[in-house]
């Protein structure tokens, strides 16, 4: 639902960085998200078109990464990758979790760009 | 042409999180505790709320809320009944509250001081999934939940009860109509947040209230850690606060909770009550302490209630009480309630004070014979259910000897038109 909030602030925030770059053109965004940051992947892509319309990203394509939940799980003494979003449990000893490492990101990893020399 | 690829590794909600970090270290500069409370439309964030502010305030707690909606300011003017601060942010369109939107009402609020605060809650907009994304600088996110939604929400919305410091289960009331599975709700929003408090409640009854209470006295007051893992919360008394303090203080132990609240001062034995308005203040005073010594002090709207009059003095905006009354609550069951206070009143003062017991019985009769509905309310109280209960089985009994006797004299008087039905045989 607040995807094209979100799709907004990376116009923003992309179009700052391009002021390092002048009369460069932006070919991709690549975004790190992580499987619990409510964001969806689709919404996302197709707020992205319209969003960047009459801007430096219009025509450039979005590229998002989702990331896994990653939880610290103190029996096993390791960090363990979970398999869906139903549980919060270690998937090799089964006990409950709560130590979160990865899982909420909701980055711009990197932009790829094209320049004339 | 040259290709090239630039690392950003920026976080997209950057700025709202910086907005919300620096709001953060403000809340935690003034000392107050500031709660974001989430959940879908119609799980009773407001009725929850309302509870309370109304619960903390009667408890000396300096509060304020912030309400996020759509459109209306139905809910802020749900909430100000309660007597506390409260500013409506409507936003819109947009389907949740970020840090902008917090720092800007927080600015231009009149009369609202943060380091006058010991708790400030933002209710957000109705939704279980975009808030959780958004930071407003708040120390404990709180998810509600209702019986009536199913106990499968948490699996259903996992990045918004992940990512709480308390889930608050709504309408216990409800929960045998609803056949709620409690312990299945229970052990969903474990499996989705390990450690987490729950706290089931009904803004109605009262029920789970003081846990939470105690919860937020706990976390406000500045005591200790934060309740992770399996930690259990040691009750502890609410703390008090009065409105003079000049600073917020730390938990003050109360050994007992009957000294929270101060007795009610005595009206001038004797001398009477001066007026009708005076008389009914010290009765409605009574009964309001008396509901907050119960542990379910009234309702704003409750305890105006109790000044309406047909005739005879009564507060100025009683016609809007009486539509907000009439919008919210039961009648039959505020009845009873305020029954049930009024006789624990008579009781307390006739079982310790003479004077008390004198300034109750004058102040009804100063009430005299003007239509006042708590004479009513009064009247209703009468006697205990099982004195009225008794007499009605003695009046029951006199009925059928009255109903014999007169029978046994029409007989005696009558005796020719007594015949007697004797079967033909033949």
């Amino acid at each position: 639902m607040h995807e094209l909030s979100i799709v907004s602030s990376i116009v923003e925030s992309v179009t700052e960085s391009l002021a390092a770059y002048p009369g460069a053109q932006v070919k991709e965004v690549r975004l790190r998200v992580g499987a619990l940051a409510s964001v969806i992947e689709d919404s996302l892509l197709f707020c992205y078109e319209i969003a960047t319309e009459d801007t430096p990203l219009a025509g450039s394509k979005l590229v998002v990464k989702i990331l896994p939940v990653v939880m610290h799980c103190e029996p096993c003494r390791a960090d363990v990758e979970l398999p869906g979003l139903q549980s919060f449990r270690c998937p090799q000893c089964g006990e409950l979790v709560a130590d979160m490492r990865q899982g909420r990101e909701l980055e711009i990893d990197s932009i790829e760009i094209e320049e004339n020399p | 042409m040259t290709t090239r690829i630039v690392e950003l590794r920026r976080g997209i909600l950057k700025k709202n999180d910086e907005l919300a970090a620096g709001l953060r270290e403000r809340f935690t500069a003034a000392g107050v505790l500031v709660l974001n409370l989430v959940s879908s439309p119609g799980t009773g964030k407001t009725a929850f709320l309302q509870r309370t502010l109304i619960e903390l305030r009667a408890r000396g707690a300096r509060v304020a809320a912030l309400v996020g909606d759509l459109e209306t300011d139905n809910d802020a003017q749900r909430l100000a009944a309660s007597g506390a601060p409260v500013r409506q942010i409507n936003t819109h369109g947009i389907c949740h509250l970020d840090a902008e939107m917090i720092d800007k009402h927080l600015a231009d609020w009149e009369g609202v001081e943060l380091g006058r605060l010991d708790f400030l809650f933002i209710e957000n907009v109705g939704n279980l999934v975009c808030p959780s994304s958004y930071d407003l600088g708040e120390r404990v996110r709180v998810a509600l939940l209702s019986v009536t939604e199913g106990e499968d929400k948490p699996l259903k919305y996992p990045t918004m009860f992940n990512s709480a410091d308390a889930a608050v289960i709504t309408k216990m009331d409800l929960a045998e109509p609803c056949s709620f599975d409690r312990e299945l709700a229970l052990k969903n929003i474990r499996e989705i947040r390990p450690g987490i408090q729950i706290f089931e409640t009904s803004a109605k009854t009262g029920e789970g209230m003081k846990a939470w209470l105690n919860y937020l006295a706990l976390e406000g007051g500045g005591r200790g850690a934060r309740l992770d893992g399996e930690t259990v919360a040691v009750p502890q008394p609410i703390p008090i606060r009065r409105e003079t303090a000049p600073s917020p203080q730390p938990v003050e132990a109360t050994p007992e909770p009957e000294e929270v609240f101060a007795e009610p001062e005595l009206a001038p034995s004797g001398e009477g009550f001066t007026s009708v308005r005076e008389a009914k203040e010290y009765l409605v005073g009574l009964i309001d302490d008396e509901a907050r010594r119960s542990g379910h002090p009234l309702m704003e709207v409750e305890r105006k209630m109790l000044y309406d009059s047909a005739k005879g003095w009564t507060l100025r905006e009683i016609d809007q009480v009486r539509e907000t009354f009439n919008l919210y609550h039961d009648p039959v069951e505020y009845e009873e309630k305020i029954s049930g206070l009024i006789r624990s009143v008579r009781q307390r003062a006739r079982a310790g004070k003479d004077r008390q017991f004198e300034a109750w019985t004058e102040a009804v009769h100063a009430l005299g014979r003007e239509k006042h509905y708590l004479l009513d309310l009064i009247a209703a109280a009468g006697e205990t259910p099982r004195l009225r209960g008794r007499r009605l089985k003695l009046w029951l009994v006199l009925l059928v000897c009255a109903v014999l006797a007169g029978v046994a004299i029409w007989m005696g008087l009558h005796p020719d038109e007594i015949k007697v039905y004797v079967p033909n045989t033949h």
